[in-house]
């Protein structure tokens, strides 16, 4: 038995919800064909705005990756809509984004149709409804980047503490690196206001300058509140 | 939203202790209706209290305690770090309130010590240590050997000491981080290790507050061994129960918390100006954390000063003089692992483990832990006070486990470990549990200098042990988890 590393055609689901959700949710998702999921630790910031003045706006959030084949996406999906850890209320959201190569072990005997596939036709329909917007930039400028993207119009955000790689001119002290601490934030719009948050955004001093922050988008093909009233 | 969280955390960790309270009251001892009123009153404001002041360490302390920590590290100046360590440990030690308590309590049983010295040697000791906490990390020298040094010297210098002073050595270790200190001093390590590009900087992050609470024990020891030769009066431990009004419970929960904040609050507006030259929005975060925290402290303190202890000294009498005595023991196992939960720095710690470790050790289990080990802790110290066994018995061994389950226990659970120790070790323990064990103790008529006292030291030893056997479990998985995965890619 031979064993191929190929890359195949995908999506990534990409979920954002309660702290202690995750892994409920990585089961539910198991149980629909997915292979697994990445759980990250992240903090909600508030859409209310009063509650974001008075500080108790911050939530626990945890954020699950998963990587699903095409054949998956759909009883996955399926099996979402019926997800839920409270009968009012929801616990977060979902959203599909389109991803060109995952890498995947496949047994020799199955590679014929999924490599050609992978490198033939992307679907091209995207008329996509919302867009993930992240921003990388240093830690506790978050802050600056939120309020631009509300004041345009942004509801929420998702902010995960991150750090920069260094690069080999980065400065020693007692022979290890110091390296730049960075916060990273997702921040889900509507396709319409993308431009004009994108443009909000690039104002604030942490994108501004060069060589502080980076920020890119992402389509999202499909975009789901789980759980909550149906 | 992060106060609904928390409040359902703290409800759910306060609530069985309050239930707790009410069987016994239905069953072996009845303290009466109105204490169990005004305990459940006091209850709420702990649950209120604790909640509020969760919410304030987390958009206040720790941020400012991680930037601190990381800024430090970027000025890359090794003699600016010692000596702010030892600044930030010096001064928050010297304000803390169980450290004046304690030294108190020291002052009423041995005149000949001054009071004044005494807080000042705790003091100094603290921020020594902070100080070479650092050092420690920035020369990677191994937490194991720092830990093994240390606890040596101590031991030698306890073999010096009279007895009494053993247990006071102890309790300052666990009694001198307080609520208010240890979340900042967590943050500390957090931000000192997290900028470092280190394989190390998880393990890294944690151990400060357990090397910091080596210096307070072995400034006492040394205390000790100054001031041998004067027998320590034979005072009956007085622990007073007394109801106080609530104007003075509230003014005397208020002092503490401005004693307490007052010199951070100090530190950060320094910090602020000096080092981290915060953007407005976040200095203003950084106050409503610190109001947020002292609101929810006050109201915490007067929860357990005003309801829990008197009711904690009642119980113990009611029980060390009925005819279950015995009840004590396993009663001791159940108060230990529903009180510590309690204990606002637990909660801090098991966040900060979350957060360092990305959600791989959860949370949950490291309160499991917790739990077991202060059950432990309380369970012997009323094997201690119904059998009057001497301190040093449980100490040495005790301790001995922890020293060589290090060599076994992955480092990061080591480092955890030994924070842990002056985490459960806060105003619960040492009003709420001690005020319990005085009560049996006088009821059952031993000497509650020698029986009671030591409750602190040993509820800041055992977790040391529990915490450790946790990272000793998540080895043996790890190791079979790999194994699994391993077969499994063959067999695909």
């Amino acid at each position: 038995m031979k064993v191929d590393t190929v890359y195949r055609q995908g999506k990534l689901l990409l979920s954002i919800v309660q702290s202690g959700v995750g892994e409920a949710l990585v089961h539910e998702t198991k149980g629909a064909g997915a292979r697994g999921g990445t759980i990250l630790i992240g903090k909600g910031v508030a859409e209310h705005a009063i509650l974001h003045m008075l500080g108790l706006g911050d939530a626990e959030k945890e954020i699950v990756l998963t990587l699903l084949s095409d054949q998956h996406v759909e009883p996955v999906l399926e099996r979402l809509t019926h997800f839920r850890r409270n009968k009012r209320l929801a616990c977060g959201i979902a959203m599909l984004i389109d991803v060109p190569h995952i890498l995947a072990h496949v047994l020799h005997t199955e590679t014929d149709d999924s490599v050609t596939e992978s490198q033939t036709q992307r679907r091209s329909s995207m008329d996509t409804v919302h867009t993930l917007i992240t921003c990388i930039v240093n830690r506790g400028t978050t802050d600056e980047v939120m309020d631009a993207a509300r004041a345009a119009g942004a509801t929420g955000g998702t902010i995960l503490a991150a750090r920069g790689t260094g690069k080999e001119e980065d400065v020693k002290f007692f022979g290890v690196q110091l390296v730049p601490e960075k916060e990273m934030i997702l921040i889900l719009v509507g396709s319409g206001l993308t431009g004009k948050v994108l443009d909000a955004i690039k104002g604030v001093p942490c994108l501004a300058e060069p060589g502080s922050g980076i920020a890119f988008c992402i389509d999202v093909e499909r975009f789901m509140t789980l759980g909550g009233k149906s | 939203m992060n106060l609904i969280r928390k409040f359902r955390e703290t409800a759910s960790s306060v609530i069985p202790i309050v239930l707790l309270v009410i069987v016994l009251q239905l069953t072996i001892a009845p303290i009466g209706w109105r204490s169990i009123g005004s305990f459940i009153l006091g209850a709420v404001a702990i649950i209120v209290g604790l909640s509020l002041f969760l919410l304030g360490t987390d958009i206040g302390i720790i941020p400012v305690g991680q930037r601190t920590g990381s800024a430090l590290m970027n000025r890359r100046s090794l003699p600016l770090l010692l000596v702010v360590g030892f600044i930030i440990g010096l001064i928050i030690t010297i304000a803390e309130p169980q450290v004046q308590v304690l030294a108190q309590q020291v002052t009423t049983y041995i005149p000949s010590v001054n009071r004044m010295h005494l807080v000042l040697a705790i003091s100094l000791g603290v921020g020594i240590f902070v100080s070479l906490a650092f050092a420690r990390i920035v020369l990677t020298i191994s937490y194991r050997w720092i830990i093994i040094v240390f606890y040596g010297i101590v031991t030698i210098l306890a073999l010096f000491t009279d007895p009494f002073f053993l247990g006071i050595a102890f309790d300052a270790g666990g009694a001198t981080t307080g609520p208010m200190t240890v979340p900042f001093i967590l943050a500390l390590g957090v931000g000192v290790a997290g900028v470092r590009k280190s394989k190390k900087s998880e393990q890294d992050s944690f151990g400060l507050v357990g090397i910091a609470s080596i210096g307070p024990i072995s400034a006492v020891l040394l205390m000790g061994i100054i001031a041998s030769g004067n027998d320590p009066a034979p005072a009956a431990a007085e622990m007073t129960a007394a109801s106080l009004s609530f104007g003075e419970l509230f003014s005397a929960s208020v002092n503490e918390v401005v004693q307490a904040l007052g010199p951070l609050a100090a530190l950060f507006i320094i910090f602020q100006f000096t080092l981290l030259h915060q953007h407005h929005r976040q200095f203003i975060r950084m106050i409503q954390g610190l109001l947020y925290a002292a609101l929810g402290l006050t109201l915490f303190l007067m929860g357990v000063n005003g309801a829990f202890m008197p009711v904690g000294s009642q119980l113990g009498a009611l029980i060390g003089e009925g005819s279950y005595q015995w009840v004590l023991i396993p009663l001791g196992f159940l108060l230990g692992a529903v009180v510590v939960l309690a204990e606002p720095a637990v909660w801090v710690l098991t966040d900060q483990v979350r957060d360092v470790s990305g959600g791989s050790i959860k949370k949950s289990m490291v309160l499991v832990f917790f739990s077991l080990g202060v059950s432990l802790a309380v369970g012997l110290a009323m094997v201690r006070v119904v059998y009057h066994l001497p301190l040093i018995y449980f100490l040495i061994p005790g301790y001995l486990m922890a020293l060589i389950m290090m060599f076994f226990c992955p480092p990061l659970f080591t480092a955890i470990a030994f924070d842990s120790g002056g985490v459960a070790s806060g105003p619960m323990s040492s009003s709420f549990l001690l005020a319990f064990t005085l009560g049996a103790s006088v009821a059952l008529g031993g000497n509650p200098l020698s029986d009671a006292f030591g409750i602190v030291a040993l509820i800041a030893m055992t977790p040391l042990i529990t915490i450790q056997l946790l990272g000793l479990l998540y080895r043996h998985r790890e190791k079979d988890g790999r194994k699994k995965s391993v077969k499994e890619d063959k067999s695909v």
